[in-house]
């Protein structure tokens, strides 16, 4: 077996092992669990006392592959919530704390039960 | 090796040539086919203005437009290597880990499809014969189906219940030939017997989960009934949600050539032409859910007839 094939085989087992790592949390990330769970969410997020519009919030935590029902005023996508929430609290993170915002993250995890995340600058 | 090495190894001929000198012809269809869905499906765009990497940090070159013009033309080089290249390996090594990079730094860019597609373009740079690359989609679909058994609302039928349900409420899911709100009735039809008899969600997870085991199992022993039950299971999927999810449906039934011998597969199966001419039609802007029927029908039939079908030819010749 070549130098290369043995790395191969080293990729696989840290896969297996990546996969049993992320079954302890709620994240799904690089673990090959498509489908893990379905969720609808509504983000209410306010900068500086004023609460930004759908298309802001859209623009600032827009994730791939997310479906917005105006109906509704949420999104629905086939994600773990978790990485919703990371995406939040990341974006978040990453600005100047002056332009962070506020945001509330009400979620339905496989149409349960509504669950509340805050994130306070 | 010089460049005009180099440049002589590129030619437009290589395109439907599975010949190489190491490389088992299934795996380079393989590698190819994943290759010229990426293109097609438009995956090279990298969508996002300001995104957060997975280290929670914005990068402030990711933001610019020379970075995504740069990752645009890394990426159409890499399927030029692919296709069109003797350093099939290199493509397809440059493809998965430019995938992977753009995936680490942006985090709402993370997608299973995505990954999977670069896991295995890796797993065929790194090992010549293709057995990694099998190895790799077997633990997808293994992990796919652990992770379904470990989650209560799998097991319970939940979570099937209530996706149908959605989907029936809100329509086609993305697709190249995405209809915003198109009509989906399989699922619809799903979600009303559902409504009515709770154990038939169970019975409905239960079929995923088997379906997606077998598959595991497939790969893992390079049987050949897996080269028809992936794509039809990918298929079926297509028609039930609309959606192609991203390019799972394109890569999971690329792969499943794999498990084939292509080099004793009876013409003109034992070409890339085929495979390239249906992977393109099911690529476009005119895909619709009822396509995955008849894709289902077409492998199927095509799995029956390659069953009879004398396996006389030895040579592989593009």
């Amino acid at each position: 077996m070549s130098g290369l094939a043995k790395l191969g085989g080293l990729l696989l087992v840290l896969q297996v092992a990546w996969f049993i790592r992320e079954q302890q949390g709620s994240s799904r990330y690089f673990c090959w669990a498509p489908l893990h769970e379905h969720v609808w969410y509504r983000i209410d997020a306010h900068q500086g006392g004023v609460q930004l519009q759908d298309a802001e919030v859209a623009q600032r935590y827009g994730r791939r592959g997310a479906h917005y029902d105006r109906m509704r005023g949420e999104f629905w996508e086939l994600n773990a919530a978790q990485h919703v929430i990371d995406s939040i609290a990341w974006r978040e993170a990453a600005l100047p704390r002056a332009q962070r915002a506020h945001v509330t993250l009400r979620y339905r995890i496989d149409a349960g039960d509504t669950r509340t995340w805050t994130y306070t600058p | 090796m010089d460049l005009h090495t180099v440049a002589s190894g590129y030619s437009p001929k290589r395109a439907f040539n599975l010949t190489h000198a190491e490389v088992p012809a299934s795996a380079v269809l393989c590698g190819k086919l994943i290759a010229v869905v990426w293109l097609f499906t438009g995956q090279l765009v990298y969508p996002r203005a300001e995104p957060v990497s997975f280290a929670g940090g914005t990068l402030g070159w990711v933001h610019g437009q020379l970075f995504l013009q740069l990752a645009l033309l890394a990426q159409l080089l890499a399927i030029l290597t692919i296709l069109c290249s003797a350093f099939f390996r290199v493509g397809c090594a440059l493809l998965a880990l430019i995938i992977l990079s753009l995936s680490a730094l942006d985090q709402a860019l993370f997608s299973n499809n995505r990954a999977f597609c670069a896991a295995v373009l890796l797993m065929l740079a790194l090992d010549p014969r293709g057995s990694l690359a099998r190895a790799q989609v077997s633990l997808v679909y293994a992990c796919a189906a652990t992770d379904k058994l470990l989650t209560a609302a799998w097991r319970s039928g939940q979570f099937v219940r209530t996706f149908n349900a959605e989907l029936c409420r809100v329509g086609e899911l993305w697709s190249p030939g995405w209809s915003p709100g198109g009509g989906l009735p399989l699922a619809c039809a799903l979600a009303r017997a559902m409504a009515d008899n709770a154990s038939l969600a169970m019975l409905a997870s239960a079929l995923v989960i088997a379906t997606e085991l077998t598959i595991a199992l497939g790969y893992a022993t390079r049987a050949r009934f897996t080269a028809a039950l992936a794509p039809v299971f990918h298929a079926l999927l297509l028609t039930l949600t609309g959606s192609t999810f991203g390019v799972f449906f394109y890569a999971g039934a690329a792969c499943s050539v794999l498990v084939l011998d292509l080099e004793r597969q009876a013409a003109p199966f034992d070409r890339a032409m085929p495979y390239v001419v249906i992977a393109a039609a099911l690529a476009g802007p005119w895909l619709r859910p009822w396509f995955g029927l008849v894709f289902s029908a077409l492998v199927l039939g095509l799995a029956l007839h390659l069953r009879r079908a004398p396996r006389a030819r030895a040579q592989v010749t593009g």
